[in-house]
């Protein structure tokens, strides 16, 4: 877990434009005063709790249900999120059960990651994508490696590898191309 | 509303895959630890409150401003809604008084409900009605049972009983028998890429 929780940290020192490693004093910034590590911590912690025998599993939904309160977002027990997971505004954001993310993932406030009506099937995220505010991705989808999600999109269709989906249905970019 | 609590909880319960009656321990999780039945149990509280007098009135207000802080959304205490809401997660869900909803809806998070700026006339939203997640439903319009309406959608016209409103501004698609009818084609190719 503290691989994980310092390969998280690196995303928000990347942003903040800080090229060193992380020194005490970014720590207790990290920790004590940045809403998207602490909301990220929490779900690491969530993670680790659940190999703790016989409490493991209430413990688990005890963290969920404060964290879920404090910031206003509720990623689901079983998702599975890779390293490097960048939250900078933790508000709004709604991860479902099946929910597979890959490493170096940005997700912004209000996304919406989730099934399609009744089927239990959800979509998985590939390495390095970003997914802007309010967007929803909806149903059994996969979303490739290092493709972007516009603010307040509706993905309800595959997007290739380092394509930009945009508008409600979402329209893809594929930026390789050279047009649209 | 000990009623309609039975039947708020039985929609929760239904969406675990969970067949049998609430027994006590699944009391117990949707009481302390499901924010979303949290939030529809103040709803219900603070609906049975208008009818305590003197007090009533007063510590309706409080608890709507505790439930609105707690959960980030912004339900007036004057909407009424039909038993069977379910509300999988609270956030963000805001609802003006004068909006009426009908028996087992789904309200998903991020979705407004409420008037145009100036005019004083919300929507009516039927029975069995799934609103998705960012959607805004918005002015006298009405929502037929049966009807959903898509993530992040405008809803600023009617939608028939059983169709499906998406886009903003949003597109009405008629689920008929086998093809699909557009009643506002604007932008067929989208559309079927929606319902395709």
């Amino acid at each position: 877990m503290n691989a994980i929780l310092i390969r998280d940290a690196e995303m928000f020192l990347k942003r903040w434009g800080a090229t060193r490693k992380p020194n005490w004093m970014l720590w207790l910034r990290l920790i004590f005063l940045t809403p998207g590590f602490q909301f990220i911590f929490w779900l690491r912690m969530q993670r680790a709790a659940s190999s703790v025998p016989f409490v493991g599993p209430v413990l688990r939904r005890i963290l969920w249900y404060w964290t879920r309160i404090w910031f206003s977002s509720e990623v689901d027990t079983d998702a599975r999120i890779g390293p490097g997971l960048y939250m900078p505004h933790p508000h709004g954001i709604i991860i479902g059960a099946g929910v597979r993310i890959g490493e170096n993932v940005s997700i912004l406030q209000r996304a919406t990651l989730g099934r399609a009506g009744d089927n239990h099937v959800y979509p998985v995220i590939g390495n390095g994508v970003e997914i802007g505010a309010g967007a929803a991705v909806l149903g059994a989808i996969s979303v490739g490696d290092g493709a972007k999600i516009g603010a307040n999109s509706v993905v309800l269709k595959d997007v290739p590898a380092g394509a930009v989906a945009v508008g409600a249905p979402a329209r893809l970019i594929l930026r390789h191309a050279g047009k649209e | 509303m000990r009623n309609a609590l039975v039947q708020d909880a039985n929609m929760f319960l239904s969406r675990w895959s969970v067949s049998r009656k609430p027994r006590w321990i699944l009391w117990g999780r949707l009481l302390f630890l499901t924010p979303g039945f949290q939030f529809v149990f103040w709803l219900r509280v603070q609906r049975s409150l208008a009818i305590v007098p003197v007090l009533g009135p007063a510590l309706r207000r409080v608890i709507w401003y505790c439930t609105t802080i707690w959960f980030s959304c912004d339900v007036d205490p004057q909407v009424e809604i039909g038993p069977g809401l379910y509300m999988p997660h609270p956030l963000g869900i805001v609802i003006g008084g004068g909006v009426r909803i009908g028996e087992n809806v789904s309200i998903l998070q991020n979705v407004t409900l409420g008037r145009v700026a100036t005019e004083h006339l919300d929507p009516t939203i039927g029975d069995d009605v799934e609103i998705g997640a960012g959607a805004v439903v918005l002015g006298a319009v009405h929502v037929g049972s049966g009807a959903k309406v898509g993530a992040n959608s405008v809803v600023l016209k009617d939608v028939p009983a059983g169709a499906i409103a998406v886009g903003a501004p949003a597109r009405v698609i008629i689920r008929a028998a086998r093809s699909e009818a557009i009643v506002e084609d604007r932008d067929l190719a989208s559309v079927e890429r929606v319902i395709g």
